[in-house]
């Protein structure tokens, strides 16, 4: 299928809001969803989307057309549960009651930059994907959910809608709606709860403030833009990409000690993560550490990572998830224990506040890590603290719990070296250096 | 039919007369929040403790899920 024009690869450097986010195609087969004009141009405007894609086939919107080629294809959610979509949708589609489609570019993970990215610069393919989806489910009006702040990925969407009314193209009636700009807020049942009019919490059961019928399918911005071009390409062509598990090309947020914070690499095919981090990274060897999926993510030991293919599926052999694809590098000189801490706090910090185990055990769990980054602690302390997370596992009302967990975890198991000379010798010099991945300040506490 | 017990643990005010109520089947952790085993209810009494802790929980954050067992797994 040649219909998807640029196959070359791409490095581009992002205008937008003075941020270097920059978006790069990587190996040898070039780009897909970052196909188009270089970034320097900005949102690619609907005539020149059309141009180089075609229109979308009319045979695309009708719902058992879509529902057999989403299932087809085996397309996974992109917003971090790696959900098959068909299930999804067809459960959606059955439903009763008014179907709505919710555009998911919350995007809560604070070193990501993938969904914003495709946002500001392939908004048409978005809203093309949120069209199909919304036609799958008889939805006739879709909800773009951003965090509040996201200026740049609305403006890109309103010129976009703009153009599309102006092309009279027949799209369901969307609307942009802004939540707090909380970790949690992105969940999709906090979504839901978010639009009934109560506050942007997880609310896994419904309850509070739904109305009759179904509730809204919730899909994720990245997800959206693969329907666009599986509406057009097909299944077969999808799966020319990605590997058998994980169909479909995928981006990657690359985050920590890389030469680009906030890079986002395509991949298209098999990829190893030693050529991601040496050409776009900027990286001469392995680093002391990876941390895979997002802040509330999973470590891994850098040479070990080295050798592995960065994708979903060999990273879950590994029994790394990959999360919403952040890949963060944490260099030699920096203590994983200390970042680790500090990505503690920060996610307790983000806790919703309702479920007892995540708001008293969290706050510990980051006190314990941080007395033994920063503080003396003796082994039955970090005894403790293990127990303790494997005790607040799966606890929680969404999964925000559990990433902390797999966190920590993975911290004294790829940190082990680290614990020890921590016990012996209290807090190494690495240990008092800077964040290496940021913790965004908190500039809005409001949950609506 | 399989029982679990549950607690939707953004109700749940870790009032802790589940714990009192079921005691075999309802820990709670350091904080007053229940643990709950992820075993299925077998016994009739079990059963039976269980819906009294359903009842009585102040916050509605308890219930019983009850599932067909699946063929797989039914005894022969
Ligand atoms: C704590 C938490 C935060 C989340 N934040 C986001 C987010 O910012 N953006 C997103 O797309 N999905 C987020 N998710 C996942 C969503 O709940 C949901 O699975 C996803 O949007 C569904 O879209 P997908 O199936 O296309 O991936 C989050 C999940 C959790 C548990
Ligand atoms: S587990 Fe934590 S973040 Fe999730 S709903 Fe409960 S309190 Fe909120
Ligand atoms: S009785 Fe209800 S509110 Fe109290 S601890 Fe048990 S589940 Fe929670």
């Amino acid at each position: 299928m040649t219909a998807v024009a640029n196959r070359r690869p791409l490095t581009w450097e992002m205008a937008a809001g003075g941020s270097h986010a920059l978006a790069t195609g990587v190996g040898d087969v070039g780009t897909v969803l970052l196909a188009g004009p270089p970034a320097a141009a900005g949102a690619e405007s609907l005539a020149s989307h059309l141009l180089r894609l075609g229109a979308l086939p009319a045979e695309a919107k009708r719902p058992a057309f879509i529902l057999k080629v989403v299932a087809d294809s085996g397309l996974q959610g992109r917003g971090g549960a790696a959900f098959p979509v068909a299930r999804k949708m067809v459960a959606a589609a059955a439903g009763t009651g008014k179907a709505l489609l919710v555009v998911n570019g919350s995007e809560s993970e604070p070193a990501s930059r993938k969904d914003w990215t495709l946002l500001c610069l392939r908004p048409h393919l978005v809203l093309d994907g949120a069209a199909l989806a919304a036609a799958a489910i008889g939805a006739s009006s879709a909800v773009i959910q951003l965090h509040r702040g996201a200026a740049a990925p609305s403006a890109a969407l309103l010129q976009a809608l703009q153009q599309r009314r102006a092309a009279d193209l027949s799209d369901p009636r969307f609307t942009i709606s802004f939540g707090p700009p909380r970790y949690v807020a992105g969940e999709s049942s906090a979504i839901r709860a978010f639009l009934a009019g109560g506050p942007a919490k997880p609310a896994p059961r419904g309850g509070r403030g739904h109305g009759p019928g179904s509730p809204p399918l919730v899909q994720n911005v990245e997800t959206l833009a693969l329907l666009a071009l599986l509406g057009r390409f097909g299944a077969d062509w999808l799966r020319g990409f990605g590997t058998g598990a994980s169909p479909g090309p995928t981006l990657v947020t690359l985050a920590g000690a890389v030469d680009h914070p906030g890079l986002v690499a395509e991949m298209t095919g098999p990829t190893a993560l030693s050529n991601v981090l040496t050409r776009w990274g900027g990286l001469a060897g392995a680093p002391r550490a990876l941390l895979f999926g997002g802040y509330a993510g999973t470590w891994c030991d850098g040479r070990q990572a080295w050798g592995l293919d960065l994708n979903r599926e060999s990273l879950a052999t590994a029994e790394i998830p990959f999360g919403s694809g952040l890949v963060g590098v944490l260099p030699w000189d920096a203590c994983g224990l200390a970042e680790t801490a500090r990505l503690l706090t920060y996610l307790a910090q983000e806790s919703s506040g309702q479920c007892g185990p995540c708001v008293w055990g969290l706050p510990r769990l980051a006190k314990e890590m941080s007395d033994l980054a920063w503080g003396r602690v003796a082994s039955r302390d970090v005894r403790r603290m293990a127990r303790m997370a494997t005790e607040l596992a799966g606890r929680g009302a969404c999964h925000h719990p559990d990433g902390a967990v797999t966190l920590l975890a993975s911290a004294l198991t790829v940190f082990s070296d680290e614990v020890v000379h921590h016990l012996r010798q209290g807090p190494c010099s690495r240990s008092g250096r800077g964040p290496v991945f940021p913790i965004p300040e908190r500039r809005d506490a409001a949950w609506r | 039919m399989t029982h679990h017990l549950k607690v939707d643990m953004d109700r749940c005010q870790g009032h802790g007369i589940c714990a009192v109520l079921a005691g075999d089947l309802v820990d709670l952790d350091q904080w007053g929040f229940p643990v709950i085993a992820s075993e299925p209810l077998s016994e009739p009494a079990q059963l039976r403790r269980a819906r009294w802790a359903v009842a009585a929980c102040p916050a509605r954050a308890l219930q019983l899920e009850s599932a067909p067992v699946p063929a797989s797994e039914r005894k022969r």
